[in-house]
């Protein structure tokens, strides 16, 4: 731990982020006990951050208990990047799936993270398996493996060197098996997998690049392994993010 | 709980901010207000601080993706999309509102409810029975944005032009042309009407939830039985509720 004080910048951002990432995927409440203990901090100092961000709106109290705030939601909703790709996709998306029925999603890579910036859902009851802002390991997604597969390779190592996690028996976890697999992507254009993230799903994903073919996001159809033949909508899937990816650029260019 | 005066100006820059919090949260807000990317010349001179702290404190926050680098500067990063999309949204409104709906629901004796987007729907997340009884408007209750004065409301001020034509994507031409028309009226009167479209027999008035920073949350909506109900008596209180409830936001 840091022995800077609290009022060193780089130490305060640290704590900061800590709290902040000591909340979960869901919308639940923390004490400051619970919150301490995730984010490995004194109770004090978590204590002294919480009234901060409080005071600021950044999070909100509600009892005892804690909660991310209503300005991390304005200033989410600001971001400009999620929010220009989501304009340009949200019509290829629409199209994408009135050809396929199935649900589509557009993602960005993160870290060794693909974050999700757009969804439109295939039946409005299907059980969702990600949602906006949510994050899914790269390697174990066709989503990762379409963007990982147009990326340099520093990048693409920087994923490999680290653990590679087993999500079901089906996960990538070799990298040696990872990088042939996206010397195959590149080739065809589209990454596919089959219950790689999750048992009874399937996906195919193709990436958005850029005018100068650095890749920006990939687009997706998933699916119930019953519904959804990976291969029989690559060609959709593809055409899609082409479409995408010259929509981007003459929006850069304007 | 800050004056109406407070609440209704944006929120100034503070003068020189003294804890390194105040001046995170003092860089985030004029990237923010920048609406896309800033030089940190320019963010040094919006918010009173000195170049080199600002240069410090911004490779910090791009070092943890609250900003990101762009061409001609920073912008907002993708770890603020990531946290805004995890904060608990409904459950703030809901408070905030609720003592808010109940007294509309008591000076009216109608129908209350508040209600959030989600794709091309509008979403119940509480509601006040009135003369008209609980149902259909129950807490989780769908309804197409498009048609209701909720839905109306909201798109009026919904600063993303996607979300928009989506809703409205299944009109034709001509008649998406009238309901962007109707969506400028509706901004203008911080209010919306659904005259039995969504639901025969039923009128109902909505106006926007915003937040201090006039990012729109979500809308309260009044419904009472067409003919019986006076959308002009309805309408300035529904809208005085709408204000309230932004305040009572903003003084958490």
């Amino acid at each position: 731990m840091r022995t800077a004080s609290w009022n060193e910048s780089v130490s305060v951002l640290d704590r900061v982020t800590a709290v902040f990432d000591a909340f979960g995927e869901q919308d639940e409440g923390l004490g400051v006990s619970e919150l301490a203990r995730r984010a490995n901090l004194p109770k004090s100092t978590v204590s002294r951050i919480a009234a901060d961000l409080v005071a600021q709106r950044f999070l909100d109290r509600d009892g005892d208990l804690l909660y991310l705030g209503i300005r991390l939601f304005e200033l989410g909703q600001t971001v400009e990047q999620p929010r220009t790709l989501r304009r340009l996709a949200l019509p290829v998306m629409s199209e994408l799936r009135g050809i396929t029925g199935q649900t589509v999603h557009l993602a960005v890579l993160e870290g060794a993270d693909v974050v999700f910036v757009a969804i439109v859902r295939g039946q409005p009851t299907a059980s969702p398996l990600a949602r906006i802002g949510g994050r899914l390991p790269a390697h174990a997604t066709a989503l990762g493996k379409a963007i990982l597969a147009f990326s340099p390779s520093t990048e693409v190592n920087t994923i490999t060197s680290g653990e590679l996690e087993k999500r079901t028996p089906h996960t990538i976890s070799d990298p040696a098996l990872l990088m042939r697999e996206l010397v195959g992507i590149r080739r065809l254009g589209a990454a596919t997998e089959k219950e790689e993230c999750a048992v009874g799903r399937a996906c195919t994903a193709s990436p958005i690049l850029d005018h100068g073919g650095v890749p920006v996001a990939a687009i997706s159809v998933a699916g119930s392994i019953e519904d959804l033949d990976p291969d029989r909508v690559a060609p959709a899937v593809r055409a899609a993010a082409m479409t995408l990816s010259r929509r981007l650029s003459s929006d850069r260019g304007a | 709980m800050p004056s109406l005066a407070e609440w209704n100006t944006t929120p100034a820059t503070p003068a020189r901010p003294v804890s390194v919090l105040d001046r995170i949260i003092a860089i985030l807000d004029a990237v923010k207000e920048s609406a896309g990317s800033i030089t940190i010349t320019d963010l040094a001179s919006r918010t009173a601080m000195p170049k080199s702290t600002v240069s410090r404190l911004v490779a910090e926050l791009v070092s943890q993706r609250y900003l990101s680098r762009t061409e001609d500067g920073v912008a907002l990063g993708l770890r603020l999309f990531e946290l805004g999309a995890r904060a608990s949204l409904p459950r703030r409104l809901v408070a905030a509102a609720a003592p808010v709906l109940r007294n509309l629901r008591d000076v009216t004796g109608e129908r209350v409810g508040l209600w959030v987007q989600q794709g091309t729907d509008m979403v119940s997340i509480a509601a006040v029975a009135g003369r008209l009884p609980m149902l259909p408007t129950r807490a989780g209750m769908r309804s197409p944005a498009l048609t209701t004065a909720s839905g109306k409301a909201y798109l009026a001020f919904c600063a993303d032009p996607a979300v928009v034509s989506r809703v409205s994507a299944p009109l034709p031409e001509d008649d998406a042309d009238s309901f962007r028309r109707e969506l400028a009226d509706v901004r203008a009167a911080v209010m919306a009407t659904d005259m039995e479209a969504s639901y025969p027999g039923i009128l109902a008035v909505a106006t926007p939830v915003l937040s201090s920073d006039r990012v729109v949350l979500g809308a309260i909506s009044i419904a009472g039985p067409s003919g019986a109900m006076d959308p002009d008596r309805v309408a300035p209180l529904v809208r005085a509720a709408g204000s309230t409830v932004t305040r009572r936001l903003a003084a958490a």
